[in-house]
C-alpha cells in the first residue's frame, strides 16, 4: 500500500506536468494562428501593391524602362511598345546601351553630373537605334536605389519627340497667345464703348442748361424782352444747337471709326421714302429764294436703315446750301434703281469744287472753302460721316462737280428686294 | 399737376423746378434717388421726372427697386436722360414700367406738351 500511495503521487505530478504542457502548448498555438493570420493579410497587401504597381507601370503611355548598374533591362512596361514596335516585345535582359549609339551616349553621359547632383535628369534628347531607324525621343533619367539608399539601377521613361508633338506644342502656345490677345482687345472695346457714352452725357449734360434757359427766355417767360435781348439770346440758343450737332456728329463718327455704329434697317418704298426726306429738308428752305424739289419717279420696296439715310441726305442738303446762291439756288434730290442698287443724289447749282479738292472733302474736318458764314452749322464732319454710313450699308458715294455750275453728289446702296 | 423731379444735377433740377413752378405746374426736386421713393409713397405726384444717370443709386436702381417691391404708382414716369440708350436698353425701361423716355436737352415747351401727353397714357 505504500508504494502504491506513492505511485499514484508521481502519476498526479506527471499529469500536472501534462496539463501544464497542454496548457501552453495551446498558447503557442493561439499565437501561432495569429501569426499565419497576419502574414496572410500582409501577403494580400503586397499582393494588391503590386497589382497597382503593375497597372500604373503598364497603363502609362509613356515607355518605361528599369535597367540595373550593369546597363542590364530588369523590367519594362507595354508602353515601351510605341518606340520599340511589336506587338508583344520583351526587353528583358538585353542591354540598354543596345539602343544607344555614340551620339546618345555622349549626351547621356553628359547628363550623368545632373542626375547625381539631383538622382534624376529630365528632357534628355536623343535617338535611339532601333532595328537601324534613329528614332528621336526625350529620357527623363532617374537612379533607383533600394531600403538602404543604394542605387541599384537606373529608370527610364521615354517618350517620342515627334514633329507632331512640336507643332502641338506650339499650336497650344499660338492658342494661349490668341486668347490673351483677344480678352485684351475685349476689355479695350469695353472701355471704348463706356468712353463714348461717358463723353456724350458729359457734354450734352451742360448743354441742357444752357438751350433750357436761353429758350425760356426768349419765350418771354420771365417777362418781356426787348429786341436786342431777343437778338443775343437767338444767338445763344442758335449755338446751342450747333452745339448739339457737332456732339451727335462727333460721337457718331467715333462710332463709325470704332465699327460701332448699329443699323436698324426698316422695310420702305421708295417714293414715300423721298417724300419723306423732301418734306423733313424743307424747313432750311423757309424763307430763301432757294428752290428745293424732288425728282424721283422710280418706285420700289427696298430695305435699309432708313434714319441713317435720311442723316446723309440732311448732311448733303445742308452742305449744299452753304454754296448756292440765296436768290437763284437749286437744290434738288433724286432717287432711281436698277436690279441691284439705288442711286440718290442731291443736286445743286453752286460754286462748285475744285477739282483738286474733290478728293479731300470726305475727310474729317476739311471745309472747301472756310467759310465762317455757315448758317446751319456742319462741322466738316458732315461728309465724312456719310461716307461712313454708305461704306457700313456696303455702298459707294461719290461727287461730280464743276467750278462755277454746280455739284452733285451720288450715294448707291444694294439693296434687299422685299415684294 | 403734382411733379416730382429727381435729378443730381442742381442746375437741371432748380432750373426744371422754377421753370414749371412758373408755368403753374406744382413741381418740387430731389437730388437722390433713395429719398425720391420715399416721397412718392407719401405723396400723390402725377409725374415723376427721372434722371438716370445719377451716383449710388441711379435711375434704373429706383425703377428695379420700384418692381421687386411691387409698388403700385399711380404717378406717370418720364426718363429724362442725357445718356445713349441702346434699343435693348429702351425696352428694359418699358418693361419696368416707364411712360416715356425724353432726351437731353429738351427744349422748354416741348417738355410742357410730353408732361400733358402722358395725362392720356396707362
Amino acid at each position: 500500500m505504500y508504494t502504491h500511495s506513492v505511485n499514484s503521487e508521481k502519476r498526479q505530478d506527471n499529469l500536472h506536468e501534462l496539463e501544464k504542457e497542454n496548457v501552453e502548448l495551446k498558447k503557442s498555438n493561439e499565437i501561432l494562428s495569429q501569426s499565419n493570420k497576419f502574414l496572410k493579410q500582409t501577403q494580400k497587401l503586397l499582393l494588391e501593391s503590386e497589382e497597382k504597381f503593375r497597372n500604373i507601370f503598364n497603363l502609362s503611355p509613356e515607355g518605361i524602362i528599369i535597367f540595373d548598374n550593369n546597363n542590364q533591362i530588369l523590367m519594362h512596361n507595354d508602353g515601351v511598345r510605341e518606340i520599340f514596335g511589336g506587338e508583344k516585345i520583351n526587353l528583358k535582359g538585353r542591354s540598354w546601351f543596345e539602343f544607344c549609339n555614340e551620339e546618345s551616349i555622349k549626351v547621356i553621359k553628359k547628363s550623368k553630373k545632373e542626375l547625381e547632383k539631383y538622382g534624376i535628369s529630365k528632357n534628355v534628347e536623343v535617338n535611339l537605334k532601333i532595328e537601324n531607324h534613329l528614332i528621336p525621343v526625350k529620357l527623363d533619367i532617374g537612379i533607383m536605389t533600394d531600403n538602404s539608399g543604394q542605387p541599384f539601377g537606373k529608370m527610364v521613361i521615354i517618350s517620342k519627340k515627334s514633329e507632331d508633338k512640336q507643332i502641338e506644342f506650339i499650336q497650344r502656345a499660338y492658342e494661349q497667345l490668341l486668347k490673351e490677345k483677344v480678352e485684351g482687345l475685349e476689355r479695350t472695346d469695353k472701355l471704348k464703348d463706356e468712353f463714348i457714352s461717358m463723353a456724350s452725357h458729359e457734354l450734352k449734360t451742360p448743354l441742357f442748361p444752357i438751350k433750357f434757359q436761353s429758350k425760356t427766355l426768349l419765350d418771354e417767360t420771365y417777362g418781356q424782352i426787348n429786341e436786342e435781348q431777343k437778338n443775343s439770346l437767338e444767338e445763344i440758343y442758335g449755338n446751342c444747337k450747333k452745339m448739339e450737332s457737332l456732339i451727335s456728329d462727333l460721337l457718331d463718327l467715333q462710332k463709325i471709326n470704332l465699327g460701332r455704329l448699329s443699323l436698324d434697317f426698316q422695310e420702305i418704298e421708295l417714293k414715300k421714302f423721298m417724300t419723306d426726306v423732301y418734306n423733313e429738308n424743307k424747313i432750311f428752305f423757309d424763307d430763301k429764294g432757294i428752290e428745293f424739289s424732288n425728282g424721283t419717279s422710280d418706285s420700289l420696296n427696298f430695305k435699309s436703315d432708313t434714319n441713317r439715310l435720311k442723316q446723309v441726305f440732311k448732311n448733303l442738303i445742308l452742305n449744299s446750301l452753304d454754296f448756292v446762291s440765296n436768290d437763284s439756288g437749286k437744290i434738288q434730290i433724286s432717287a432711281s434703281h436698277n436690279e441691284n442698287e439705288i442711286t440718290f443724289l442731291v443736286k445743286d447749282n453752286g460754286i462748285g469744287i475744285k477739282k483738286e479738292d474733290i478728293d479731300k472733302i470726305f475727310e474729317k474736318f476739311y471745309k472747301a472753302n472756310f467759310s465762317q458764314n455757315r448758317e446751319f452749322g456742319g462741322s466738316g464732319l458732315g461728309l465724312a460721316i456719310c461716307q461712313g454710313i454708305i461704306d457700313i450699308l456696303g455702298g459707294k458715294i461719290w461727287v461730280e462737280s464743276s467750278v462755277g455750275i454746280g455739284t452733285t453728289v451720288y450715294f448707291q446702296i444694294p439693296f434687299n428686294i422685299t415684294n | 399737376m403734382k411733379i416730382l423731379i429727381i435729378e443730381d444735377n442742381s442746375s437741371i433740377s432748380s432750373m426744371l423746378v422754377k421753370y414749371l413752378n412758373k408755368k403753374n405746374f406744382d413741381a418740387m426736386d430731389t437730388d437722390n434717388a433713395r429719398n425720391g421713393l420715399e416721397l412718392i409713397q407719401k405723396n400723390n405726384f402725377d409725374v415723376v421726372i427721372l434722371d438716370l444717370n445719377m451716383p449710388k443709386f441711379s435711375g434704373w436702381d429706383f425703377l428695379k427697386k420700384i418692381n421687386s417691391d411691387g409698388l403700385v404708382l399711380k404717378s406717370k414716369i418720364i426718363v429724362l436722360t442725357a445718356s445713349v440708350i441702346t434699343s435693348e436698353q429702351e425696352m428694359e425701361l418699358e418693361q419696368l414700367g416707364i411712360n416715356l423716355l425724353l432726351k437731353k436737352p429738351i427744349d422748354p415747351d416741348d417738355l410742357i406738351a410730353k408732361i400733358h401727353d402722358t395725362k392720356e397714357l396707362k
